[in-house]
């Protein structure tokens, strides 16, 4: 892409990533891409905030020649140390051996042990400013959002706060670099969604101080490190917030998380049952199989539905690999505080309903009911499955109405 | 011997060390690292 002006002298200087399978080295994004957003600000000093992913070197140096050059950039300033933002830093020292980096004290040692660079440092902390000339940055501690070192950059003139990964989103831009410039945005809504619950969710309670900070600025745009520019904050303030207080407040939407996995379809057979038995109480529901699905795509849905379904059958008297993973990954992530049932089929001694209960109270999730049967399930065992699935729903549907009223 | 592990940042508190035990730590205690209340924290 090219350098695109947002407001008379700051530039997006981003990079669009369409080729690496793995964000983070976890999480894909084969399909949906990333941008990796950097910005330029043109004053008497030249400052970029942010770097980008150590890719594209070529096509990143001659999107700053569009504005400026290169080697004399001022200073860098490094919201957040995580190397899809910093990358490119021992590429820019070289450019511009005269620079600053600027960034939190924790920033200052982290960048020391990530690339060993003896370069010129400035050390920030909230409320510190840097004049550029007619623009002044202004800087925020946001410990958390979502390593320890973070910090957010504000730009009083034109109102503009570079939060680095807070209201970030996969998926790679799509022609504008605006939200409002876009038809629809469901795909990038739901793309941030499952990045807040990749990414950000476990530090839910740091986001939502650092929404409360960012409350007390004055902000017409939000420019962060991933996904589209917001000169409407508030839309992605608003779900930023919504999301961080399922992991606080709320534990979620009305709806079910209904996860499965089955070895030769005994308890695929029953998931039918006991997803019919909640589709008829109408409740939204998403069916995954663990199996197949890759645990990036189950978190958002676990984070945003109070209710979880666990269909898994018994393997070598524990509970089925692929499901103990998935939920592995929810206690790692803090997805807490959901109501739940299990049912899952066995071959001779069971094992999975014991191997389950103690990963549950890790997870503080109340497990209502389950059961369980020998082999294939009868027609007794298909409508015990419709059963508990109609009771499931009616439980959730009640602690739904509690909540409204 | 009993150690507990704050779950947001990987804070150990170790209860020999601190000479206090976890439990007895007030209610508005949080991680000194990272500021999670005590019920972010588990026994490890």
């Amino acid at each position: 892409m090219v350098c695109i002006e947002i407001t008379p002298n700051i530039y997006w200087n981003g990079l669009n990533d369409r080729t690496s399978d793995l964000f983070e080295g976890i999480w894909p994004i084969t399909k949906e891409g990333v941008s990796y957003n950097s910005y330029i600000i043109v004053d008497d000093k030249i400052a970029l905030i942010d770097l980008v992913k150590g890719i594209k070197t070529d096509d990143f140096l001659s999107q700053i020649e569009e504005v400026v050059d290169p080697t004399t950039v001022d200073y860098i300033i490094i919201n957040h140390m995580e190397p899809d933002h910093t990358g490119m830093i021992k590429t820019m020292q070289k450019v511009a051996p005269n620079v600053t980096f600027v960034g939190s004290e924790r920033t200052k040692q982290m960048l020391e042990k990530f690339y060993h660079l003896n370069t010129n440092f400035l050390v920030v902390k909230t409320g510190d400013k840097l004049e550029l000339g007619t623009h002044t940055l202004e800087f925020y501690d946001i410990p958390f959002v979502h390593w320890p070192e973070t910090i957010a950059t504000y730009e009083r003139k034109n109102k503009i706060l570079f939060p680095c990964d807070a209201f970030g989103s996969y998926g790679a831009l799509g022609g504008s670099i605006f939200a409002d410039e876009y038809e629809d945005l469901e795909f990038y809504k739901e793309e941030a969604l499952r990045y807040y619950s990749n990414i950000v969710a476990k530090f839910s309670r740091f986001t939502l101080k650092a929404i409360n900070l960012i409350k007390t600025l004055d902000i017409e745009i939000i420019a962060p490190s991933h996904g589209l520019i917001w000169r409407n904050p508030k839309e992605i303030v608003d779900l930023y917030e919504k999301w961080a207080r399922y992991g606080t407040e709320t534990a979620g939407e009305n709806g079910v998380t209904f996860l499965y996995a089955s070895m030769y379809g005994n308890t695929e057979k029953l998931m039918g049952a006991v997803a019919q038995g909640l589709s008829q109480e109408g409740i939204p529901i998403k069916i995954f199989d663990v199996a197949r699905t890759h645990v990036s795509y189950i978190l958002p849905y676990l984070w945003k539905y109070r209710g979880v379904v666990i269909g898994s059958p018994t393997y070598e008297a524990k509970l089925f690999p692929p499901m103990a993973y998935v939920l592995d990954m929810a206690t790692s992530k803090r997805v807490i505080n959901k109501e739940v049932i299990r049912f899952g089929s066995f071959g001779w001694s069971g094992g999975a309903q014991r191997d389950l209960e103690p990963r549950l109270d890790k997870l503080k999730w109340n497990l209502l009911e389950f059961y369980e049967w020998q082999g294939g399930p009868t027609s007794e065992d298909f409508q015990k499955g419709e059963e508990l699935g109609k009771r499931f729903a009616k439980h959730l549907k009640s602690l739904h109405l509690e909540r409204e009223s | 011997m009993t150690k507990w592990e704050c779950m947001i940042c990987g804070y150990v508190y170790d209860e020999d060390a601190e000479g206090v035990k976890f439990e007895d730590l007030p209610d508005d205690w949080v991680c000194p690292e990272c500021g999670a209340p005590k019920e972010d924290f588990e026994k490890i």
